[in-house]
C-alpha cells in the first residue's frame, strides 16, 4: 500500500505541493493528471524517496521512503528525462542495476528488450527518445519494482508499444500486485486503463477517486421541454453551462447524471439525452472552475 | 469473442458485459462454456485486470456467468431464461422505436409492411 500523508514541499517562496494525501492499494494503476507545472514530477520526486517533503511523509508498506534503502529497492521511477550512465548500453544497465538492486533479474530483461524490440549491445545514447522511454520501462520492469511511477511515460510512446506497455503491465499486476502511477497527458489512455485518477493543480490535489466516480461529477444533457425553462427543474444544483440551440438546450451541470434526468424527466421533455463526458472534458470542467485559462 | 470499441463511451466493463450478454442470448457462447481467463483477455485486449475482474463479477451478478475459483468463469447452464429476458428487452425496444415511428407520421400500414418484409408474407 502507498500513503502520502499531507505532502508540502517549497522551492524558495513557490509552493510546489500543499498538503497532499493519497492511499493506493496494490495491485492498481493510479492517474496523476495536471497542469503544467502543477506538481506532478515533485509528487512523484517525494514518493520515489528522493526528495524530502518540506512537511507531511510518504510510505510504502508502512516504511518512510525518504533516504530508505529497503523501500527504494521496491520503487522505480521513469522519469520524464531519461538518464542512463554515459555511453552505456542496456546489457551495461543490466551489470549496473544487478549491483545496486537484488531483486533485478537479467533473465526477465532480455526477454522484455526481445518484447519491446531493444537491442542490448548498443549504446542507449544512439536510441531515439522514444525508443530511450522504452529502455527505461524495461530497466525498470525487470527490478520488479512494487510502485511503478511513470513520468510523461505514455505520452512519448508510439501506439504500438503503448499497446504492448499496457498488456505487460497488466501481467505484471496480475503476477506481482505491483502498483503503478502514470502522471501525464494522455487522458483517453487514461481513462482507459487507469482504477482512480487525481487532479492536481497548482500543489493541490482537487479530488481523487474511482473512475467511475470521477467521471460523474458533472453531467451534460440535451432536452426539450414543451413548456417551462430547464434550468428551474435544476433548482439547487449548479448548474456550468447553459447553451440554446433554438429549442435545444444543452446543459452541464455539477451533479450526477440520475439525479439530473431525474428532475428533469418530471416535466416530460420531449427530448432528453445524456452525452457522457470523458475523462478530458472532466478534466477541463474542473479547471475551468478553478479559474485556469478558459 | 470480446473486444473493446474505443469510441464508445461506456465503460469497458459494461462493453463487455454487454457483449456477453448478447452472444449467450445469440447461442454464440453455450451454456457451460469456459470464459477467457483475466489474463488472456488483459493481455490481449491490452486493459487493466481490474477491469476485467469487475466485467466477470457484473455477469456473475447478472446472473449471466457461474465463477468456480481456481478454474475461471463459465457460462450458466440455465441460458433459456437469459434468452427470454433478452426478448422481452428486444420487444421494449421495438415497442418505444413503434412509438416514434408513430410520432413521425408512420401508419400501422407501413409497420405491417416491415413486419411481412421480416417474417415473410
Amino acid at each position: 500500500m502507498i500513503k502520502a500523508e499531507s505532502i508540502t514541499k517549497c522551492f524558495g517562496r513557490k509552493v510546489a505541493l500543499d498538503r497532499v494525501s493519497l492511499t493506493l492499494d496494490d495491485g492498481h494503476i493510479f492517474g496523476l493528471v495536471g497542469t503544467n507545472g502543477a506538481g506532478k514530477s515533485t509528487f512523484l520526486r517525494v514518493l520515489t524517496g528522493i526528495l524530502k517533503a518540506d512537511s507531511g511523509n510518504a510510505f510504502l508498506n508502512g516504511q518512510g521512503v525518504y533516504e530508505n534503502p529497503s523501500a527504494k529497492q521496491q520503487i522505480c521511477y521513469v522519469s520524464d528525462e531519461p538518464a542512463f550512465v554515459t555511453g552505456a548500453t542496456l546489457s551495461d544497465m543490466d551489470h549496473f542495476q544487478a549491483a545496486y538492486y537484488a531483486a533485478h533479474d537479467s533473465a526477465r530483461l532480455r526477454e522484455l528488450c526481445e518484447f519491446f524490440s531493444l537491442p542490448m549491445n548498443e549504446r542507449i545514447s544512439s536510441f531515439s527518445k522514444g525508443t530511450q522511454k522504452r529502455a527505461q520501462i524495461v530497466l525498470a520492469l525487470s527490478r520488479h519494482p512494487r510502485l511503478l511511477l511513470c513520468d510523461e511515460t505514455f505520452d512519448g510512446l508510439d501506439p504500438v508499444m503503448r499497446e504492448s506497455f499496457k498488456r505487460v503491465l497488466g501481467e505484471v499486476m496480475l503476477d506481482e500486485q505491483m502498483t503503478t502511477i502514470l502522471a501525464g497527458h494522455s487522458l483517453q489512455e487514461m481513462e482507459n486503463i487507469c482504477d482512480s485518477v487525481g487532479f492536481l493543480h497548482e500543489g493541490k490535489l482537487l479530488t481523487s477517486g474511482d473512475m467511475d466516480h470521477i467521471l460523474s461529477r458533472f453531467c451534460k444533457v440535451q432536452v426539450v421541454l414543451e413548456n417551462g425553462e430547464p434550468n428551474a427543474l435544476l433548482n439547487g444544483l449548479t448548474v456550468i453551462s447553459d447553451r440554446r440551440q433554438g429549442r435545444l438546450s444543452i446543459l452541464t451541470v455539477r451533479a450526477d447524471e440520475a439525479e439530473v434526468q431525474e428532475r428533469l424527466k418530471a416535466a416530460s421533455p420531449q427530448y432528453l439525452e445524456a452525452i457522457p463526458l470523458s475523462l478530458e472534458e472532466v478534466f477541463i470542467l474542473e479547471m475551468e472552475e478553478q479559474g485556469y485559462a478558459k | 469473442m470480446f473486444f473493446i470499441n474505443s469510441r464508445d463511451k461506456t465503460p469497458i466493463y459494461e462493453q463487455l458485459c454487454r457483449q456477453a450478454r448478447e452472444q449467450i442470448a445469440l447461442g454464440v457462447l453455450k451454456p457451460g462454456e469456459p470464459l477467457p481467463s483475466v489474463r488472456s483477455l488483459s493481455t490481449e485486449l491490452g486493459i487493466n485486470p481490474n477491469t476485467i475482474q469487475r466485467a466477470y463479477r457484473m455477469m456473475e451478478d447478472e446472473g449471466l456467468t457461474v465463477s468456480i475459483p481456481g478454474k475461471g468463469n463459465f457460462v450458466t447452464e440455465d441460458t433459456d431464461a437469459l434468452q427470454q429476458d433478452h426478448r422481452a428487452k428486444q420487444c421494449e425496444t421495438v415497442r418505444r422505436e413503434l412509438a416514434a415511428l408513430k410520432k413521425l407520421g408512420g401508419t400501422k400500414s407501413d409497420v405491417l409492411q416491415l413486419v411481412d418484409e421480416v417474417y415473410g408474407g
